[in-house]
């Protein structure tokens, strides 16, 4: 079997609390040390007006709306890594031509040639390496 | 089993404060209690560890046969987190602790509820504070509860092969899950690792890695933070491909869903540890419990009464039949068992003033003897 250990048979009539419990960092010693000065933000994302406009660039399913505005998904800022990422949903804003920027297949646009009049390129982007993970906590409790 | 008045020790407050333990009251009401307490007896102790060491032999076998047959779609799992559990299972990823919920009342056997595989809470008073209690009041008898010897050992055990540093990541503006990553990763310094605390939001995603807050890439990352929490997010593309160590591993989503309820009783009707549970009201009679896949602390939990119909029906809800909690004084309680490297080690109790254990239920010391 993969994965997880098996239970062991619990042996009868031995003590079944710990011996000792001593605690090594909470307690007095509880203390946030290990916050550090947060460096650059080379993750970027697109902002839209629209979800036609960023769905044109990205696809469906690929973009999210702050309230406001709609966004892109994360890509690398540094051109010289995207390249080498073939993961990285690549800047965007080139929707309808041909040398779309999309790297999972080419421009949305492109394939849907002719679905992108009225096109409207991102307004502006959004900094950030971090905060790609914690973005439910705002909405529900990650223990239970 | 009986619940037990007794008299709380003088300047308890400030002895779990001492500890570490500062959300003994949460929104001005109190959640660790000690005017009362459970007392076992050795033989209802037993039962319960065995219980538990049975469920994890079955919970074990489900995903055996889960990734055997590659059935994951009943578990609400797509392609890619499928793919991240298969490949962790098969890697042999080996799992740190769990806390399964059972109804109990003493006499019957105990059965499972759910199982909280992922991200369990309440940890920390399960394994530190209740102990203290009862050494300070109970110091002839005992107590299930070898949790903190059992993290200790586990970590030392992993420590030879675990990348290292450590990384412990929770939602930082969660007193409790704070405190149990911390807890966790106290133990984890005993057992010989180099850790780091990180909040969740902090990790970064750079040249290919997960990076902390010194741009280091993270080895080992115990994330208080569910799997399915961090699949729909921004950074859930990239867990595949990084080399990062995940604890718990994402094995661990195929127990952490309600659907597992389903699975389990699929796979082993009739078990005494279990309850009978479908993603189909109409396949169980009488009273059941409605519950989401994936709710937490009692989150979308409702009970509907035989013949109750439901006119909108979840695709993603579970039905389980209901077993009444037990009630002494009024209360509720639930028996949190926790599974610690595999094996039963210890209890802790929470009792509600209503039939469903919520967040704001209240945890209740425990002796035997």
């Amino acid at each position: 079997m993969a994965g997880g250990q098996a239970a062991e048979a619990p042996m009868a009539g031995e003590q079944k609390s710990s011996n000792v419990v001593v605690l090594a960092l909470m307690g007095a010693a509880f203390a946030g040390a290990w916050w550090y000065n947060r460096s650059d933000q080379p993750l970027l994302r697109n902002r839209y007006l629209t979800q036609s406009d960023c769905e044109c660039d990205y696809g469906a399913g690929r973009c999210s709306t702050d309230g406001g505005n709609w966004l892109g998904p994360w890509y690398l800022s540094d051109p010289q890594q995207r390249a080498r990422d073939s993961n990285d949903p690549g800047p965007g804003g080139s929707c309808g031509t041909r040398y779309g920027t999309y790297s999972g297949g080419g421009s949305h646009g492109f394939w849907r040639s002719g679905s992108s009049s009225g096109y409207r390129g991102p307004i502006g982007t959004q900094d950030g390496y971090r905060r790609g993970f914690g973005g439910t906590a705002r909405i529900g409790r990650a223990g239970g | 089993m009986r619940r037990v008045a007794v008299t709380p020790r003088p300047g308890w407050r400030e002895r779990c404060e001492a500890l570490g333990f500062d959300f003994h009251s949460l929104d001005g009401e109190p959640y660790w209690t000690e005017d009362a307490g459970y007392r076992f007896s050795l033989a209802q102790v037993d039962a319960l560890e065995d219980a538990t060491a049975e469920l994890q032999r079955l919970c074990l076998a489900m995903v055996e046969r889960v990734v055997q047959c590659g059935d994951y779609a009943r578990l609400g799992l797509d392609d890619s987190a499928a793919a991240l559990a298969e490949a962790s299972w098969r890697r042999g990823e080996r799992e740190l602790y769990g806390r399964m919920d059972l109804v109990y009342d003493g006499a019957g056997p105990p059965r499972l509820l759910e199982y909280n595989a992922d991200t369990p809470t309440a940890l920390f008073e399960a394994a530190v504070v209740q102990w203290h209690w009862q050494q300070d009041l109970f110091p002839r008898a005992d107590q299930f509860n070898s949790i903190h010897e059992k993290l200790i050992a586990a970590w030392k055990e992993r420590a030879a092969t675990l990348p290292q540093p450590v990384t412990f990541a929770s939602v930082a503006d969660a007193p409790e899950d704070y405190a149990t990553a911390e807890y966790l990763r106290d133990t984890c310094v005993q057992g010989g690792c180099r850790t780091q605390h990180c909040d969740i939001g902090d990790i970064g995603w750079k040249g290919g890695a997960f990076v902390d807050l010194r741009d280091r890439p993270i080895a080992s990352l115990f994330k208080l933070y569910p799997w399915e929490w961090l699949l729909a997010e921004p950074f859930g593309r990239h867990i595949a491909r990084a080399a990062t160590r995940w604890i718990e591993p994402a094995w661990k989503m195929l127990l952490s869903n309600k659907s597992a309820l389903v699975l389990l009783w699929e796979q082993f009707p009739g078990h005494p540890n279990l309850l009978a549970a479908s993603h189909d009201r109409a396949d169980i009679a009488g009273d059941v419990v409605r519950k989401p896949r994936f709710g937490r602390e009692g989150e979308g939990v409702k009970l509907l009464p035989a013949g109750t119909r439901l006119p909108f029906p979840g695709n993603d809800d579970v039905y389980q039949a209901l077993q009444r909690l037990p009630e002494f004084d009024r209360r509720y309680p639930v028996v949190g068992s926790w599974v610690i490297a595999g094996v039963p080690a210890g209890i802790g109790i929470r009792e509600d003033a209503t039939p469903i254990t919520r967040n704001s239920s209240r945890f209740v010391p425990h002796w035997f003897e």
